[in-house]
């Protein structure tokens, strides 16, 4: 271990008495900070393979790492090369990594910036949140936030109390601080930033039944965090008006803005997700029943928006899922894909709803192309193979005074984890859900202040005719929309999905195991037991050489928990936060190398692919059932 | 229907409801961090309970709570809830109910929308939601032309009772429903006119009107052809507060039997009569 001193203990006392804080550590080696590069647009469009620098690592939102040393051969032999303890509770984060540092949020709006290589602590920004944030919060999930951004020499994280704040990636040091929305008006944050074209862009989200107008999504200076723009995700009066069932735009709620975008920076086009009207039941917001005369599919919601992202104007829109009264999200990433349709290749935006329905249009133009279902599901009774438009079951609608069943339950047959796409397979690789829900409206307000989350019980059931496997890791060949491969199990998959040029994917469950799966087949190749649920976004790095894949565990989050509900048995610590980070042996980078897997070229990154290595056993030779990192048997 | 999608029988959903019963969500309690900070309360010989200050009906609630501990021959250990939110999720009773007090005064005995978690003592009283409009010539729902639009704080009980009833109406009787996000929204729509009548919880037009004369001035609309909605308010508390419960409840039985309650209520000009059962 290397020696650690403050950089003088005058300047911790100083910075003690100052809130929120911002600490550094030095050491007496060169720190990895020293080598910080300013980041800018085109690092962002084209980041350099080791480094991790946007939520999906590109800004195209595909998830997927190119690195290659950790691959089919070799990953049986994966360790843990360290870890670091987080602050206790919903750990649904995405790491950037850049230059050999990785900065990581944690739940309650701590920041650090750590040694990718060793672990060792560079600074740490705590923010002081007001006191009703922290109860709030501590009784949810949204003191976690899933990304981080970084771009020029700060670090951009969107708070717990709803500002948007620049940190001194080399110092931990505040650079800016803005005041978006009031929280104790219901705003939110969970999602974090994009950055696209010199833009900070931000979804807000908590637009439930106190927030007339819905949500929106904003841009800002990066220079200063001053609004530039503003997107309303809820058609306002004289904007696709019409289509809120006659009501005035006071009465419109919803449409949060809860995941980041992504960017195509040859369109300059950005993209985003929406999601659903509030109250979820149509019979309480006003959308049911419908009025003569009256459209009620109710824009923007569960729809991509194409904005200008200099501008703030919305170019286009495609909504997904009209009048939304199940909790049935579109607002999750967006993956911009050329690939093949009906003979042309074709610039693909294609993404994935709660439903599990995988929806394809044109990124150009927000045409619809094609769907594809994953999982079980009762909502969509068929999909217009012209224009993607959906005939609903109606028995599947929520009444007031009546249960309905609706599959998947509002949690999603997909949540927030992402799905991730890979070019050297042309697969989406999708962690899903199997689970349903009967749906029995009920009022809001069994006290005045405290409100049901979601204005209905949600008893969340298995599917008809389950075999008891809640979870599931598929994979889908983009190119002719097939399944190449599924896994099932009982404990849901609770982690974004991540690919990568070694022909892996890598997952991760409610039962606190993360597992490699082998890329082309679903052939599990190794997995290890950490001290608690896998549910984050992995990312994988790399430093002088060496590559590492890292994951947050943690309990806490509330699509995690909701969907644990069908497996009782299966507990996890209420503690116990922890960052993972694994590699290789030293010496052992240079094994199979070449073996990622025989899967097509698709790209540059495949074109090197060498035919398949037999598929290993899973090993379990990881640090198997120790609740304590430390005990887990690293090799360092 | 998709190929994948499922062909439910009434049998299956029959199942899915026994289903249900073993798996709710909300069996589990809400997730706290730092859990393990609150131990087991030691009350000793204090009666320990919230006070929402954001509930329009809290200083009636803080006197009969005080009422129910000299009952019980406890102290009145009262923690006044001063958060700044306009609304919070029903999981954050959790957190005051472990860190703060162990009942939690002024929440409506509507069935079904308490998590198991949660319990609820007897009614201390019963009160309503209420029309409101501003024209004088209106003395009943049923006088406000079907053409105009109602205003109801969106998704409480009342609005349930008021969508059920436009529900069963002809499409051409029915009134425009502008959901309002709250009480105080409904009441300002009613005052611009952007809504001919709001529906309202009663003790918030009769807290708004204490500084606000425009809302003072505006008039209760008897509810017919609508039945009038009559909700009971009790208290919350843990469901393993078992003997808390029962002895909470027995001392509001002796409270309203000895006209405690109704005293409070009608010395408070608050509109509200103790429970009629």
């Amino acid at each position: 271990m290397k020696k650690i001193h403050l950089l003088a203990s005058s300047a911790l006392a100083a910075l003690m008495l100052v809130a929120p804080t911002g600490l550094a550590w030095a050491q007496d080696a060169a720190s990895p900070l020293d080598g910080l590069e300013t980041v800018t647009d085109d690092m962002l469009q084209n980041p350099a393979d080791g480094d991790w620098l946007n939520w999906r690592r590109t800004l195209d939102g595909w998830g997927y790492s190119p690195l290659e040393q950790i691959n089919k051969e070799n990953v049986k032999d994966l360790r843990v090369a360290w870890t670091w303890s987080l602050t206790p509770g919903a750990t649904e984060i995405t790491p950037i990594v850049h230059n050999g540092v990785i900065f990581v949020h944690n739940n309650g709006d701590k920041v650090q910036a750590l040694d990718a290589k060793t672990g060792d602590l560079l600074w740490e920004y705590v923010r002081e949140l007001p006191e009703a944030v922290v109860t709030a919060l501590n009784a949810g999930n949204s003191a976690s936030k899933r990304n981080i951004a970084i771009y020029g020499d700060n670090i951009i994280v969107a708070t717990s109390d709803v500002h948007l704040i620049a940190l001194d990636a080399k110092t931990g040091q505040l650079a800016w601080d803005v005041a978006v929305a009031d929280f104790s008006k219901g705003w939110r944050y969970s999602g974090g930033p994009t950055i696209a074209n010199g833009v900070i862009v931000q979804g807000m989200t908590g637009c439930g039944n106190a927030q007339s107008g819905g949500c929106f999504i904003t841009g800002h200076d990066p220079q200063t965090g001053a609004q530039v723009w503003r997107v309303n995700s809820v058609a306002q009066a004289g904007e696709e008006g019409n289509t809120w069932n006659g009501i005035p735009v006071e009465s419109r709620f919803g449409g949060s803005v809860w995941n980041s975008g992504s960017y195509d920076a040859e369109q300059g086009l950005l993209f985003y997700g929406v999601g659903q009207p509030y109250p979820w039941i149509a019979e309480m917001n006003g959308l049911l029943p419908v009025k003569e005369g009256e459209q009620n599919n109710a824009l923007y919601t569960d729809s991509t928006l194409a904005i200008d992202p200099k501008s703030g104007e919305l170019k286009w829109y495609h909504q997904y899922l009209a009048n939304d009264t199940w909790d049935l999200d579109y607002a999750y990433e967006r993956m911009i894909i050329d690939l093949p349709f009906k003979g042309a290749d074709t610039r693909q935006l294609v993404t994935v709803g709660k439903l599990g329905i995988i929806e394809s249009i044109d990124a150009t133009t927000g045409k619809w192309l094609w769907a594809k279902e994953t999982i079980p599901q009762n909502v969509v009774a068929s999909i217009d193979q012209t224009t993607g438009e959906k005939t609903i079951n109606q028995e599947a609608i929520p009444h007031i005074g009546e249960t309905t069943l609706n599959c998947p339950a509002d949690p999603g047959g997909r949540g927030w984890p992402a799905t991730a796409y890979s070019p050297r397979t042309q697969m989406l690789y999708l962690p899903l859900t199997e689970f349903c829900s009967n749906t029995t409206p009920q009022p809001i307000d069994p006290g005045q202040i405290y409100t049901g989350g979601g204005r209905a019980t949600f008893a969340r059931v298995p599917v008809e005719n389950s075999d008891g496997n809640v979870g599931v890791v598929s994979a889908v060949k983009l190119t002719d929309q097939t399944e190449a491969w599924s896994t099932r199990q009982y404990a849901p998959i609770t982690s974004a999905a991540l690919p990568t040029g070694g022909g892996l994917v890598f997952a991760g469950d409610w039962n606190r195991y993360f597992r490699a799966y082998d890329d082309e087949t679903g052939d599990v190749l190794w997995e290890t037991r950490t001290n608690n649920a896998v549910n984050s976004f992995p990312v994988s790095y790399e430093v002088d050489g060496k590559q590492y894949v890292a994951v947050a565990v943690g309990n806490g989050s509330s699509q995690a928990r909701s969907i644990a509900a069908l497996t009782p048995d299966l507990v996890v610590p209420t503690a116990g936060s922890v960052l993972w980070v694994f590699a290789l042996p030293d010496g052992a980078e240079g094994e199979g190398t070449q073996a990622a897997g025989n899967a097509q070229p698709a790209g540059d990154a495949t074109a090197n692919a060498e035919p398949s290595a037999p598929a290993a056993e899973a090993t379990g030779n990881g640090p198997a059932g120790g609740n304590a990192p430390a005990a887990a048997g690293g090799t360092r | 229907m998709l190929s994948a999608a499922l062909s439910l029988t009434k049998e299956a959903v029959f199942f899915f409801s026994l289903l249900a019963v073993i798996t709710p969500v909300s069996a589990q309690t809400p997730f706290l961090p730092d859990e393990s900070k609150f131990g087991r309360p030691a009350d000793q010989d204090n009666l320990s309970y919230c006070i929402d200050k954001r509930d329009p009906a809290w200083e009636v609630d803080a006197r009969i709570a005080e009422a129910v501990a000299s009952a019980l021959l406890l102290n009145p250990d009262v923690y006044f809830v001063e958060d700044s939110a306009i609304r919070a999720d029903v999981d954050q009773l959790y957190r005051h109910l472990r860190a703060n007090c162990r009942l939690y005064f002024g929440f409506k005995l509507l069935p079904e929308v308490y998590p198991d978690w949660l319990t609820v003592t007897r009614a201390y009283y019963e009160i309503g939601y209420v029309f409101v409009t501003a024209n004088p010539n209106w003395a009943r729902l049923g006088d406000v032309p079907r053409d105009q639009a109602l205003g109801p704080s969106l998704a409480t009980a009342g609005d349930f009772r008021l969508v059920a009833y436009l529900n069963a109406q002809p499409a051409n009787q029915r009134w425009s429903r502008y959901p309002m996000p709250n009480d105080a929204a409904a009441l300002k729509a009613v005052i611009e006119g952007r809504v001919a009548a709001a529906l309202v919880w009663a003790p918030s037009m009769y807290e708004l009107g204490k500084s606000n004369p425009e809302i003072a001035r505006l008039r209760i609309l008897a509810s017919d052809p609508m039945p009038e909605e009559r909700v009971s308010v009790g208290a919350v508390l843990l469901s393993g507060e078992g003997f808390l419960s029962t002895s909470v409840d027995q001392a509001i039985t002796t409270l309203i039997n000895d006209g405690t309650i109704g005293e409070i209520v009608g010395g408070a000009g608050f509109p509200a009569t103790p429970p009629s059962r």
